[in-house]
């Protein structure tokens, strides 16, 4: 072929087979080397984790020096990334007991230093450094900065991070940024707090008293959800928040705790301008209040909001036979939730 | 014309290049994304976070899935995550799915409320697991798969619902993995995963234990054309901001949406295609990106079709599933209001996904067409064909090495070997072959047609790499067969390489404009690919000859310039045209009376250009009418001596019917008259001699014929003979190829005698080296052909059916006698 001879179209064309021939050539080629090291990763990963899981029950017995030596030497033999991989994994599985030799080994293999840059990298980098801190409690120190990062996921990755391990006094600098973030992030933000060991029950507290109702939200919600806490003052108080959402969560809360004490509060809430707090008291006094509630909830039944009237026909169920009572005199007049609740109750309990 | 649509060609597949290389671009930097979402958090630490795990319905409509229903619902119980139901909605099976989910999962009837958030057919009966309260079985009415959705819809209990279908496995931590963008965005309303094909792995009780490549290489291709479509396509358009899908066989979804947007519509085949379409009329313009999205690492498997006909009915649904939803939802095509769906992937997906494969279909009757108009620019086609084949296997390179990035399960050696195979081989006739099926469906649509064809299931229990799919393959290979035969002709012709015989065709009796004189002439040398004037495949019969033109009544003489770069001079017919023969032509009568003639006749000037050109080297063919009247017997005498032979005068011809005065001209009633001295009183069928002097001979048949036709002897072959021939005798007698015989009786014989008229005479007559040729009879006429010049191996055809006696007479003459000779003229060297 005779390059003058070819016209302008006929040209282009063999110039895009020319480049597409070399694209081809290039992925088949990437391809084979991207499969062959992805691949040869993968099998001495696999080895390693092997290798490693076996290693790591002798740690902290009679030859806990020579395992710790052999488990360096496994580290060492992986790149940086696969290490901080595997025991970020591992730490994910084993429990708290076995962990600090791991964090131990970490350290002595350098991956702090990897870890620490990493901190300071991009967002996911980060991300990836908080999974490890978690994993491996916190070896390189790092969530105590990551928690006042600048990228919302990271700030609320390293709160939960810092709660699950025992820290959250420390968390809670950023829980005000937090707080404000986002319905979801709240809920997150909230469950870090409950499961937190020790509880900042003080330090809650005092924040049950702040100027931001998401804030306020956020506290009464952990609070609300810690197990053995003695908060339910401050949750009842909460009952009657000027933010609405603060009262949901507090009638929330409240059937949580289970707090017998605080029923006068949540029957008052029944009255709440807003359906969405009637139906979450609606939940709370069924629960709190067993047979006796049925006098209360029993006129919710003809509450304008239909979820309203549909929580408290599913309510009085648990109400035991005052609550079928008030169901039965609500459907005799035609109610339709009560009479829903009062079939389905009747063929779950009378069976098929 | 050819330049305007070579262009356009080439900036349609420039846009279609454009489209699927944004597209691969923006999934390279979807997985690289998601790799490092995965790296900083496992699915479980972002799922299992207490209330931020959203609890999700698994909605499975099942119709006659008795065979893989059991295994399938145990696999999604049995579903890694904190909180999920499974709802399977039986929809009206005719066999035993609802028996055998109630056995295996001992189902106790529960007359639940359900919720009628979307209308349905009704509702029979409602089951509850005993053993696992997380199922619920809802038998109804058969309505569809849409209508099944719908109900599940209505008896999901969670705010997520994920839509499978009945065979669908998905892997233990899919719904961890799908469920993300939920966590992270209040906005989204739907997330899609990404299907594998369950053919070739290895599945235990539900569960896909080892990925594997099938057997069948039906199956393999479309192992490699779903990693496009789900890591490029899907991907890529979820990095561009325009998911216009999600696939209906693993799909997440907010239930308040699906409500919202009516449900899935009944009345489309697509439906899933369709319900996206819809949730993005309620889903603002800055959210349209956001809302619907695509995570590669999700993963189902889902088996894929190892028959054609299966295969072929999938394709065909799922374009008219696409053509229907484009349709219904055309508004929001270049609408700025749906952000990048309606600027680009709505516009994409009808220009190149939608009239694609029409668009592809012509291309390839473009490609014959130019071809066989002589248009084609062979380098421009093979290069562009080389581009488009390279474009296909780039972008299925691209895919499967964003299926090594992300999901990495083809880890067995000759795996890569085996998938790079494919990507190259499916351009080869599994890409045409769907895009038949794609036509198929769209001329469905078009006509109405909206059934969802057969499925066959093989269950998960059968190793798929036994499968003996034998049904429905009898068809789709007669039918490839027929094509391929179709095919193999006119690319055969095509590729045959061409004569180097170039030949200047001399034709002055042109009265009509049919051009029907050379018309023989012309095909026999299309089909030999004897070049035409301008270098063209194909002889154009009303331009590539000089003499008379019949439109603009031109006539041009022979000059030596016309000769110039010629090896043969074809003088098919020199008698001319006169002033009557326009009306008698097209009359298809005889020339009733001579009449003044406009045109004809071989001049002196001519005659020397011939001889020059003869005894430069070139090859003379000349036929029947070549040197005879009006040419001067000088001019005459010279053409004898260039074709080497002696005119005697006579020409003849049959006549069906001597009483029909129509068909016999009057000077030749007139001049029998005056010889027999009688008036013309002649029935029945007969031959007519005519003298240069003016005597005329009839026999008749009966009288003086033994049989009705005058015949050409070839060989052992006698084949008749019913136009106008004449009588020449060869210089060279070895010259005679083959000749005419006159069945005489003896009262025939005698007057044949009398007037010195033989009763066989040449009919062909060449030396060996074709320099000279005399076809002594109107050869290059018409001669019934019908078929297109540019099938190769069409004489031979014909001539073997002209054998077998299954033609006409007249176009025996052209396949025993008159295309041998043409061929053997343009094969000899000279």
């Amino acid at each position: 072929m005779n390059v003058d001879q070819l016209s302008l179209p006929e040209l282009i064309v063999v110039i895009v087979v020319a480049i597409e021939v070399l694209i081809v050539v290039v992925a088949i080629v990437t391809l084979l080397v991207v499969r062959r090291r992805a691949i040869g990763r993968e099998q001495r990963y696999d080895r390693a984790r092997s290798e490693l899981s076996e290693i790591i029950q002798e740690l902290g017995g009679p030859n806990d020096a020579d395992a710790r030596q052999r488990a360096f030497g496994v580290v060492q033999r992986l790149g940086r990334d696969s290490a901080r991989r595997l025991l970020t994994e591992l730490g994910e599985f084993l429990t708290i007991d076995l962990v600090e030799p791991l964090a131990t080994i970490f350290n002595e293999a350098g991956l702090a230093d990897a870890s620490a840059a990493g901190s300071k990298s991009r967002p996911w980098e980060r991300l990836r450094v908080i999974r490890e801190a978690r994993a491996l409690n916190d070896p390189a120190r790092l969530l105590g900065d990551l928690i006042k990062d600048d990228s919302p996921d990271v700030r609320l990755a390293a709160f939960e991070a810092l709660c699950a391990l025992g820290r959250a006094d420390e968390a809670l600098v950023s829980l005000r940024g937090i707080a404000n973030e986002g319905r979801l992030v709240r809920m997150r933000a909230v469950d870090a707090l409950a499961a937190s060991q020790p509880f900042p029950l003080q330090q809650l507290k005092n924040l049950a008293e702040s100027d931001s109702a998401a804030l306020r939200l956020v506290t009464v919600g952990a609070l609300g959800r810690a197990v053995g806490v003695e908060a339910n003052d401050v949750v009842v108080a909460a009952v009657t928040d000027s933010d609405v959402e603060v009262r949901i969560e507090a009638l929330r809360a409240l059937r949580d705790m289970e707090d017998r004490a605080a029923l006068p509060a949540c029957i008052a809430a029944l009255e709440d301008e807003f359906w969405e707090v009637r139906s979450a008291a609606v939940g709370t006094v069924a629960d709190l209040g067993g047979d006796g509630a049925a006098e209360h909830l029993g006129p919710l039944l003809d509450d304008n909001a239909e979820w309203v009237r549909h929580n408290v026909s599913l309510a009085l169920r648990r109400c035991g036979a005052a609550g079928l009572a008030v169901l039965r005199e609500s459907a005799a007049r035609g109610n339709d939730s009560a009479s829903s609740a009062l079939a389905e109750h009747r063929l779950l309990t009378e069976g098929a | 014309m050819t330049g305007f649509l070579n262009l356009a060609v080439l900036i349609y597949f420039v846009g279609l290049t454009a489209g699927y290389i944004a597209q691969f671009v923006a999934a390279v930097f979807g997985v690289i994304r998601v790799r490092r979402d995965l790296e900083g958090s496992s699915p479980e630490n972002v799922s299992l976070r207490g209330r931020a795990t959203l609890p999700i319905s698994i909605m499975v409509p099942a119709h006659n899935e008795e065979i893989t229903v059991v295994e399938s619902v145990r696999a999604l119980l049995n579903l890694r995550y904190p909180q999920h139901e499974v709802v399977v909605v039986n929809d009206g099976s005719k066999d035993e799915t609802l028996n055998k989910l109630r056995t295996a999962f001992a189902l106790e009837p529960v007359p639940l409320d359900i919720r009628h958030d979307l209308s349905t057919k009704p509702i029979r009966a409602v089951y509850r697991s005993a053993i696992n309260r997380r199922l619920l079985v809802i038998d109804k009415d058969n309505g569809g798969k849409a209508d099944a959705l719908n109900c599940a819809v209505n008896a999901a209990r969670f705010p997520l619902v994920c839509a499978v279908d009945a065979d669908t496995l998905i892997i233990p931590d899919a719904l961890l993995r799908l469920v993300r963008p939920f966590l992270s965005d209040l906005e989204v309303v739907g997330v899609g995963g990404t299907l594998c094909l369950a053919n070739g792995c290895k599945i235990e009780k539900g569960n896909v234990i080892e990925v594997g490549l099938p057997r069948k290489w039906l199956a393999r291709f479309q192992v490699v054309e779903y990693m496009r479509a789900f890591l490029v396509g899907r991907l890529g358009w979820d990095g561009l901001g325009g998911n216009l899908i999600v696939s209906g066989a693993f799909g997440l979804f907010r239930r308040s949406a699906i409500v919202e947007a009516g449900g899935y519509a009944t009345d489309s085949v697509g439906e899933d295609m369709e319900l996206i379409a819809r949730l993005r009329h309620k889903i603002p313009r800055w959210l349209q990106a956001r809302a619907i999205r695509h995570l590669p690492d999700p993963v189902s498997f889902t088996e894929a079709p190892e028959s054609m006909t299966i295969l072929g009915n999938q394709r065909d649904r799922w374009q008219r599933g696409l053509f229907d939803t484009l349709w219904h939802h055309r508004r929001m095509t270049l609408n700025p209001r749906y952000g990048a769906i309606g600027l680009f992937a709505m516009p994409f997906f009808w220009l190149f996904e939608l009239i694609g494969p029409v668009i592809e279909f012509f291309g390839y009757c473009y490609f014959l067409i130019t071809a066989v108009a002589g248009e084609l620019e062979p380098l421009f086609a093979s290069l562009f064909a080389i581009v488009a084949m390279l474009s296909g296997f780039g972008l299925s390179i691209g895919a499967i090495l964003l299926e090594e990035l992300s999901l990495s399960f083809f880890r067995a050696p000759g795996d890569m070997r085996k998938l790079v195979t494919v990507a190259l081989l499916e351009n080869f006739g599994y890409r045409q072959m769907l895009l038949f099926y794609r036509i198929r469906g769209m001329f469905k649509y078009l006509t109405g047609s909206h059934g969802w064809g057969r499925m066959t299931r093989q269950g998960f229990a059968v190793d798929y790499s036994r499968n003996q799919a034998t049904g429905g393959i009898f068809i789709p290979l007669i039918v490839i067969t027929l094509v391929t035969l179709m095919l193999a002709l006119p690319v055969a012709w095509l590729v045959k390489p061409r004569d180097n015989t170039h030949v200047l065709v001399v034709d002055k009796t042109v009265p009509l404009d049919s051009f029907r004189e050379h018309h023989r002439l012309m095909w026999m040398l299309s089909q030999h690919k004897a070049p035409a004037p301008d270098n063209r495949l194909l002889w154009n019969r009303e331009r590539d000859y000089i003499g008379y033109d019949p439109r603009s009544g031109d006539h041009t003489d022979l000059l030596d310039i016309h000769l110039r770069g010629k090896n043969v001079l074809y003088i098919a017919d020199t008698y001319g045209v006169y002033k009557d023969d326009y009306e008698a032509a097209r009359l298809n009568l005889e020339h009733l009376e001579r009449s003044r003639k406009i045109y004809g006749g071989l001049s002196l000037d001519e005659v020397k250009v011939i001889e020059r050109f003869a005894q430069a080297g070139g090859r003379v063919i000349a036929e029947f009418n070549s040197f005879a009247s009006p040419t001067e017997r000088a001019v005459r005498q010279r053409m004898e001596t260039i074709l080497r032979l002696k005119w005697t005068g006579w020409v003849a011809r049959k006549a069906a019917e001597l009483s029909d005065y129509r068909e016999i001209a009057t000077w030749i009633r007139k001049r029998w008259e005056l010889e027999f001295k009688r008036p013309w009183d002649l029935e029945g069928p007969g031959v007519i001699f005519v003298h240069e002097d003016g005597r005329v001979l009839v026999l008749r048949v009966g009288p003086e014929l033994s049989e009705p036709d005058v015949v050409v002897m070839q060989g052992d072959r006698r084949i008749p003979y019913h136009y106008w021939f004449d009588i020449v005798v060869a210089n060279r007698p070895n010259d005679v190829r083959s000749g005419y015989h006159v069945p005489t009786t003896a009262e025939g014989d005698r007057l044949m005698r009398a007037f010195g008229v033989p009763n066989v005479f040449p009919a062909v007559i060449h030396d060996d080296g074709f320099e000279r040729t005399y076809l002594a009879g109107d050869f290059s006429d018409f001669g019934g052909i019908f078929d297109p010049p540019w099938l190769a191996g069409i004489t031979t055809i014909r001539y073997w059916l002209s054998r077998a006696g299954l033609v006409t007479p007249e176009a025996q003459l052209t396949w025993e006698v008159y295309a041998p000779v043409i061929e053997q003229l343009l094969e000899s060297d000279g």
